[in-house]
């Protein structure tokens, strides 16, 4: 069963389609690849299942349920989680802070008791310090999660963007180039760490730029251009089909 | 670990710094430095979800008419007339920014501007609330037959005012709800994506922040015993966010008190007369941007470091002998 249905959507700026009557299926527990040339509305289709912006016309379904329409953060609700293109943290907050403070949906006590800061309230956050913790363990930031986190390098940076994200426990993952501007050793332990994450039952869409990234990655992949899908399948098929040859590299003359 | 060391001794300075200061006008210039603290701590908040308000004095004026026309015109205690204040002002931000903030930021702005600047108008045209002449003869507050008049009796009372600020404001801050309002500042984007409500969390800051201006704008007018359209004007507004920018807009409980501070006790320690304090002030901020970004207090942040030095200089200076 599809986990997220895209049907006919569309977005336009002014006269530009960023993305044109779309459909698209993510399955359960499977790493979707998006791939494109640049300007082909891979983030576009991204704000748009996110809710940064509204789509003109199509519809989005998550578990069942028409998205389309929902604010960003009732979106992140219902468990989808995404990371950026750039390196978007909580560039002030320590690595620990900005873990802590993705887990923000996931209290169960009342604003007023938590102003109070009532003993429920604070058992509350020793739990979720804990689990703070396991998540920083689990992507190998634990030594650093007392740096800034303007202070980490590149590669440290995008794998804390991806901690926040899983901090809202998604069942659904965007995630935006993930391995964009890393060093090969560093791509290598995202691709691991976003294997893992598969693992544990979390469905992943990952536009990428990186072919071998992509191509070991994913297990299907949707490629785009001018905001449609012109093909579609496993990667070695994706390899070796015209359109999209054509679509990276020009038509042969 | 050393600023809870200074707690009580800062508690035990607050308490007997009437007896310590003995002088009526020194006193009266601390009460407003109080009150001015509690504006700028307002405008912190706000400012902590990248907002900026211009309009702090109008919702310090909608308190202090709320309170002044209650206790004279309906004869309510200041004490009912208090709270009640803080809540019209309240109501009366929520009025104006529930909408505009759905707009964005910058119509947020606007619109705080727009509001100090209608409050002015509006009670100065309006015969009911006293006309440009103001609302004279508010009586001072009282407890059965202790009334606060003596500057002493004040400073306890706007001291107590104070407290409470600060204590709400650093539970909020300390909770989750300040947890989120740090997102929002560091990234609007990031912070929706992770399920916070971005709209509902800034009206909420706003809210609270001007229900504590209205509080304070009570016991300003019956501190004052009258009330001036003229003195809400928009440059007060301007002045509010300058106590937290001089403080430092980092620090959003001890920044807004040093800033205000320094506001109110430099000029009076340099003999700047009023007219030329707008001048002034316009020097210092400008000063403060260029050489003290940070504030006053990102001073004190860089002192640790400055001890790092020196000790890695002794450490050096250890190896060469």
């Amino acid at each position: 069963m599809a986990l997220l249905e895209i049907r006919g959507l569309s977005r336009y700026f002014g006269g530009l389609a960023a993305v044109n009557d779309l459909d698209l299926d993510v399955l359960d527990s499977e790493i979707l690849g998006l791939i494109g040339p640049n300007g082909a509305g891979k983030t576009t289709l991204f704000n748009l299942i996110n809710g940064f912006f509204p789509p003109t016309s199509g519809e989005v379904i998550f578990q069942g349920e028409e998205i389309s329409k929902f604010k960003p953060h009732e979106i992140a609700k219902l468990g989808i989680g995404r990371s950026f293109q750039q390196s978007v943290l909580f560039m002030g907050s320590t690595v620990f802070e900005n873990v802590f403070t993705g887990f923000h949906m996931n209290y169960k006590t009342g604003l007023l008791k938590q102003f109070l800061h009532t003993p429920a309230v604070r058992e509350e956050e020793e739990n979720i310090k804990q689990k703070v913790m396991e998540i920083l363990e689990f992507m190998g930031l634990a030594s650093q999660k007392d740096e800034l986190a303007q202070n980490l390098s590149h590669g440290h940076q995008r794998i804390l963007g991806l901690c926040i994200a899983l901090a809202s426990n998604p069942e659904l993952l965007l995630l935006d180039e993930p391995v964009t501007g890393m060093n090969p050793g560093e791509t290598v332990t995202m691709i691991g760490l976003i294997r893992q994450l598969r693992d544990r039952g979390i469905t992943l869409v990952v536009v990428e730029h990186d072919m071998k990234a992509v191509m070991s990655l994913c297990d299907r992949i949707v490629v785009l251009n001018y905001g449609r899908k012109i093909a579609e399948g496993l990667p070695g098929e994706i390899r070796e089909n015209r359109s999209v040859i054509e679509a990276y590299l020009g038509q042969e003359k | 670990m050393v600023k809870k060391r200074l707690l009580p001794i800062i508690g035990v300075i607050l308490v007997l710094l009437p007896f310590l200061v003995r002088n009526d006008y020194l006193l009266h210039l601390i009460i407003y430095m109080c009150m001015y603290s509690i504006l700028g701590m307002g405008f912190s908040m706000i400012w902590k979800n990248r907002l900026i308000t211009c309009g702090q004095a109008g919702f310090w004026a909608v308190g202090a008419y709320t309170s002044a026309l209650l206790v004279t015109r309906a004869g309510l205690s200041f004490w009912f007339a208090l709270p009640i204040a803080g809540i019209a002002s309240a109501l009366f931000a929520l009025l104006i920014f529930f909408i505009a903030l759905r707009a964005g930021p910058l119509v947020f702005f606007g619109m705080s501007l727009v509001s100090s600047f209608i409050v002015m108008e509006v009670l100065g045209s309006v015969e009911f609330f006293g006309g440009w002449e103001g609302l004279l003869d508010i009586p001072s507050p009282s407890i059965g037959s202790f009334v606060f008049f003596t500057k002493t009796s004040c400073y306890y009372l706007v001291l107590c005012l104070l407290l409470v600020n600060i204590i709400v404001y650093y539970a909020l801050y300390k909770s989750r709800i300040g947890r989120a309002w740090t997102a929002i500042g560091s990234s609007v984007q990031l912070a929706e994506a992770q399920g916070i409500d971005v709209y509902r969390y800034r009206l909420a800051a706003t809210v609270i922040a001007c229900f504590f201006a209205g509080v304070v704008g009570a016991f300003y007018a019956h501190y004052q015993n009258l009330l001036i359209p003229t003195t809400f004007s928009f440059i007060l507004s301007i002045y509010v966010q300058m106590y937290a920018l001089i403080g430092g807009l980092s620090y959003f409980i001890a920044g807004p008190i040093i800033g205000a501070a320094v506001m109110v006790f430099l000029p009076e320690f340099l003999r700047i007369t009023e007219e030329f304090q707008p001048i002034f002030f316009s020097i210092l901020i400008i000063l403060i941007v260029i050489f003290l970004p940070g504030g006053i207090l990102s001073i004190v942040q860089r002192v640790p470091r400055l001890s790092v030095i020196l000790s890695q200089i002794g450490k050096r200076i250890g190896v060469l002998q």
